[in-house]
């Protein structure tokens, strides 16, 4: 099950600004700083199934390597009938 | 002698009933038990024979719908319509996938800003606000979750009215989350996280389904009804290769269900009844959407708390229920003919039930049916409306939606003009007002 990232805290990744509850986009940091950062409770890791990551639901606009797909109830209703 | 005398012998009854065994005094019970449940029961089945034979049969026979009113169409109007669609599929629609990525990409940015503001006000805790499931369960963890209708009592249960307002009451999903009046600013931040998100989805579809040759063909394009995806694609017609035009019908339900009535009252404009309405000169953009919304809402026949939903629904306001009755009687008097047509349609929806007996037998509005049937009958002449257009101006049009055409091209002169002779053709006796304006 993919995992979702979300930051506790106002921290700065890379010169970028994220607040309380910002999602961490997928791949920004590496596994061993990830494992220390929710150590500290400075991450918080959500299965896909309670949030789901925007980056990946939307891989196309956010650059995102990782995909999710939408629902197929969402599909129906909101994309493009074939 | 004395001779004795014969004694007198006197025989009284017994001080105490001879003892019958508790067996059989059960028996006995039971037998008088039920010698008076079927007299009884005789008895009602008489009465009740009696009262039926005296009100006559508690069925009555439901009123024969006739059909509606249709437009002057050429013969083979279902073929040239079915081959059009069939070429605007083929066609399909220019779109840059450069321009989709790029704004895509944006609007990507725009729906983190909103996830962020929409969880800053931290008075409902959100987990995962993409989720229908999970914001409900965010809004009833913080208590937010009631609506300000008022519950339906047993007695109206009993009676079997209300059920429109238990209806209206109801919270389904995120096109009723408005009615969670306790707090209104995390309403209002969840619906526009929701928006950004529906229209990032449909525009990934969108990306997803453009061919090599850079058209976009959907079946969407061949006559598709009002709805989110159609009205969500507006927002992404920055995105459309090569000059596009649009080609809009003003008000086309208003002129169906003017020419179905022979309605001479002409329509006021959503903005001169906001003005009436609220007693102002300049109206807000709120107070002509809902004038807009509770007109719409009176031409589709919706009434009471139907009504209500409908005009919140669209407007996301939470309007007082006896305001609303007001304005709708008041547009009843101002478009006598429409009014009357609804009340004598939904005559015949009235279904009789629990025949046969006369205690229960009565008589419902089957409203569902009622509005079903309303709905695929405009919607089919509204079908009708869209096609006539896009005949007139075949060659160039793309995507053809119930309420407007897309074109490919620049506009030709008195391009309008054309279309509104077609449409009075078909329409005897209506004059449409169709607005012809380029994409940028």
């Amino acid at each position: 099950m993919m995992k979702t990232l979300v930051l506790l805290g106002h921290h700065e990744i890379g010169g970028q600004q994220f607040h309380h509850g910002d999602e961490l986009p997928p791949n920004t940091l590496p596994a061993e700083t990830v494992d220390s950062w929710i150590d500290r409770k400075w991450l918080m890791e959500l299965d896909s199934v309670e949030r789901r990551s925007l980056f990946r639901l939307f891989a196309p606009f956010s650059r995102s390597k990782e995909t999710e797909e939408l629902t197929e109830e969402e599909k129906a209703e909101l994309c493009l009938p074939a | 002698m004395h001779e004795h005398p014969n004694p007198t012998i006197t025989e009284h009854s017994p001080f105490f009933a001879p003892t019958i065994p508790p067996e059989q005094q059960r028996t006995l019970r039971q037998g008088e038990r039920a010698v008076t449940e079927a007299a009884s029961r005789q008895a009602a089945e008489r009465e009740q024979s009696y009262l039926a034979a005296l009100n006559g049969p508690p069925g009555v026979q439901p009123l024969k719908l006739r059909p509606l009113r249709q437009p002057l169409l050429p013969a083979d109007f279902a073929e040239q319509i079915a081959a059009l669609d069939e070429k605007i599929f083929e066609r399909g629609v220019a779109m840059s996938r450069e321009r989709l990525l790029s704004l895509g990409q944006e609007r990507f940015k725009d729906l983190l800003c909103k996830d962020r503001a929409a969880r800053s006000l931290q008075r409902v805790i959100f987990t995962d606000l993409s989720s229908w499931f999970s914001v409900q369960q965010a809004f009833l963890a913080a208590g937010a979750f009631a609506t300000a209708v008022p519950k339906r009592k047993t007695s109206e249960v009993a009676r079997g009215v209300g059920e429109d307002r238990e209806r209206a009451a109801t919270i389904n999903g995120f096109s009723d989350l408005w009615k969670a009046s306790q707090e209104p600013q995390v309403v209002r931040d969840v619906y526009a996280f929701h928006e950004a998100f529906v229209t990032l989805a449909l525009g990934q579809s969108i990306l997803e389904q453009l061919s090599r040759d850079g058209r976009l063909r959907s079946r969407l394009f061949c006559g598709g009804r009002i709805g989110a995806t159609t009205s969500y694609f507006r927002s992404w017609l920055a995105t459309l290769e090569g000059p596009h035009f649009k080609v809009t019908v003003a008000s086309p339900l208003w002129h169906i269900l003017a020419w179905l009535t022979n309605e001479h009252t002409p329509l006021l404009e959503p903005a001169e009844q906001a003005k009436e309405l609220f007693g102002v000169r300049a109206p807000s953009r709120a107070q002509i959407k809902l004038c807009d919304a509770l007109m719409q809402g009176f031409l589709l026949g919706l009434r009471s708390w139907d009504l209500w939903n409908y005009v919140g629904r669209v407007t996301r306001q939470l309007i007082q229920h006896r305001d609303l009755e007001i304005w709708c009687n008041d547009l009843a008097k101002r478009y006598p003919a429409i009014a009357q047509f609804h009340d004598v349609l939904r005559d015949y929806f009235w279904q009789s039930v629990g025949a046969g007996s006369v205690y229960h037998a009565h008589r419902v509005f089957d409203s569902a049916r009622y509005h079903s049937y309303l709905d695929h009958s405009l919607g089919r002449l509204l079908d009708c409306v869209s096609a006539i257009a896009a005949l007139a101006v075949e060659g160039t049009c793309v995507a053809r939606f119930s309420d407007w055409l897309l074109l490919e091209g620049k506009p030709k002169p008195k391009l309008a003009d054309t279309i509104s002779e077609k449409l009075e053709t078909a329409f005897a006796g209506q004059s449409f007002q169709v607005n012809v304006e380029e994409v940028r």
